[in-house]
């Protein structure tokens, strides 16, 4: 599934990242290369710091007291640590998705306008231009159909699946590179699960897409590479079906074959 | 026997759900006598006050060395202290609540601040009023005007208005704020397009119920700018001016000969201006929710 030359284009890259929780430890310097256009997932037990890891790239980290972090993480080969980066434009730019769906108690139509709004003078926008925006963005998620007539009613309203979607929807008017998924299915059945791992799929390749996940069947299935974490550390990271079929490390495999997590 | 059939109740079922009746009637009880001492107040109010409230009650000044007469001055008095108390209180309320609900971290400032907010709120209000009176009418020079005491109603109100608007401002979930984070809003613009919105009806609650304890408390006004009579009504907010709550106090204690009906329909008019103040606070409520787009 990889799209060929893409190997050479890394879009984030981690050196000896490491981050603490007051005086515990939870990443114990992370090496990694997220390469452009591809879903790398990200594996492991509960604990193991995937989840830090992922909200590592857009900071948000910060935003929960005591969390101190050291080392480097470049994106589009700028340390996003750096003091003068702007966390505002970073985060238009690496956009994220949770895992329970949370749209705004708003209407269908303010909440993907809501970014853009919020980012756009307002003496560019008008009826026009939102328009726009809103329908290029719900046409992307393959919800364009279903909300067209429906664009006033309150997303709190939707299906599960519709709203997941809904919030993937809203980041992209912000021209987002990067949407970093924290297990973006775990709350939905099956056929919604199915619904967004196709729009996964499709958004990768203009996207370059990072997705924690608890699940090895849903890894397997959408993730170009994967990222077998433990404890805090990567224990190994290849193309998912070399990491399903021949893992390198003993640990990978026991927790493949489900002997732990 | 019944005893060996499946399902049958046995001897402690049968205790343990005499006891789920008993606590259950036990706890139903002291929930309803709740009630009793609020419809009590009202029925006595209502029995001894209600012959001398009339019209020309409402809407007089007392007469006759406070024998007879209305208590019209004490209502514009009391509008007066309760609106100029809450014109300060309820915006730096808010904004402190604001900061340090959404700016503030917590660290040994915050914790400062938070304490002084606690202990502020457990200030007897008698202590308010000579705080009142050294602070406002003699330090500042604003003598015994509505706006000294005003001020000293504000400082009394002020912790519950910053407490109740913090607890309004965190019951916005969690994951609306994370929402506005990963799209790049400024704090500022989480709070004003996200956060206000949806705890507006909380804040407006709390501060709303500070004016009745605003309208009730005597102390705090005695000294400060609640006058025992007036013969004319407050031009300004430097002037005095009476109060309901004064004047009941000064009908039923302070004066000889005063008709048994008059201070119970004070306390009536008190009471009901109170209760209206919560009625419209309701209203406003269900109106703000249905007004919203969402």
């Amino acid at each position: 599934m990889q799209a060929p030359g893409s190997e050479t284009q890394p879009v984030i890259v981690t050196r000896a990242l490491r981050l603490s929780y007051g005086p515990h430890e939870a990443l114990h310097g992370i090496d990694l290369t997220v390469r452009r256009g591809l879903i790398t997932g990200l594996i492991g037990p509960s604990g193991c710091g995937k989840s830090t890891l992922l909200r590592c790239f857009n900071r948000i980290n910060e935003r929960y007291d005591n969390v101190t972090t050291s080392g480097e993480v470049m994106i589009h080969a700028r340390n996003i640590y750096d003091p003068d980066v702007d966390l505002i434009e970073l985060r238009k730019s690496v956009g994220m998705v949770f895992q329970r769906p949370n749209p705004l108690p708003i209407s269908v139509r303010d909440n993907v306008l809501y970014g853009f709004r919020l980012h756009t003078a307002s003496k560019q926008r008008n009826r026009e231009t939102e328009g726009c925006e809103l329908e290029s963005a719900l046409r992307a998620v393959q919800l364009w159909d279903d909300l067209k007539d429906r664009l006033g009613e309150r997303a709190t309203h939707l299906q599960l699946e519709q709203q997941q979607k809904l919030c993937i929807a809203r980041l992209l008017p912000l021209k987002p590179s990067v949407i970093l998924m924290d297990e973006p299915c775990s709350t939905l059945d099956p056929n919604a699960t199915e619904a967004v791992e196709e729009l996964m799929r499709t958004l990768a390749g203009p996207y370059t897409i990072v997705v924690v996940t608890h699940n090895m069947a849903q890894a397997r299935r959408i993730s170009d590479e994967c990222v077998f974490m433990l404890l805090g550390e990567i224990v190994e990271h290849r193309r998912t079906e070399d990491i399903f079929i021949a893992p390198h490390d003993k640990r990978t495999a026991d927790y493949i074959e489900g002997r732990f997590g | 026997m019944n005893a060996a059939l499946p399902f049958s109740t046995t001897d402690v079922t049968r205790t343990n759900r005499r006891r789920e009746s008993i606590v259950r009637a036990l706890l139903g009880i002291v929930t309803a006598l709740l009630v009793l001492p609020l419809l009590a107040i009202l029925a006595l109010l209502v029995k001894h006050g209600a012959p001398a409230l009339t019209l020309d009650f409402l809407l007089s000044s007392p007469a006759a060395g406070m024998t007879a007469g209305g208590i019209f001055p004490a209502i514009v008095g009391t509008l007066w202290l309760v609106g100029v108390s809450l014109a300060i209180a309820a915006p730096i309320g808010v904004l402190a609540a604001i900061y340090l609900n959404e700016y503030a971290g917590d660290h040994w400032g915050t914790r400062i601040v938070n304490l002084a907010i606690v202990n502020l709120a457990g200030v007897p209000s008698i202590v308010h009023a000579l705080f009142g009176v050294g602070a406002f009418v003699l330090f500042l020079h604003l003598g015994t005007s509505i706006l000294s005491a005003s001020l000293t109603l504000a400082i009394m109100t002020l912790p519950v208005i910053i407490a109740s608007t913090k607890e309004a401002l965190a019951a916005v979930p969690m994951s609306f704020r994370q929402a506005c984070w990963v799209l790049g809003a400024s704090r500022w613009q989480t709070i004003r397009y996200v956060v206000l919105p949806n705890s507006i009806q909380g804040i407006l609650t709390g501060v709303i119920l500070q004016v009745s304890r605003a309208a009730g408390e005597t102390a705090p006004v005695m000294f400060t700018g609640a006058a025992f009579y007036l013969p004319f009504l407050p031009q300004s907010v430097n002037d005095q001016c009476m109060a309901l709550s004064m004047h009941l106090f000064t009908l039923s204690t302070q004066v000889p000969g005063v008709p048994e009906a008059l201070p119970y329909a004070t306390a009536l008019v008190l009471v009901g201006l109170v209760m209206s103040v919560n009625l419209t606070s309701i209203l406003l409520r269900s109106y703000l929710r249905s007004r919203r787009r969402w």
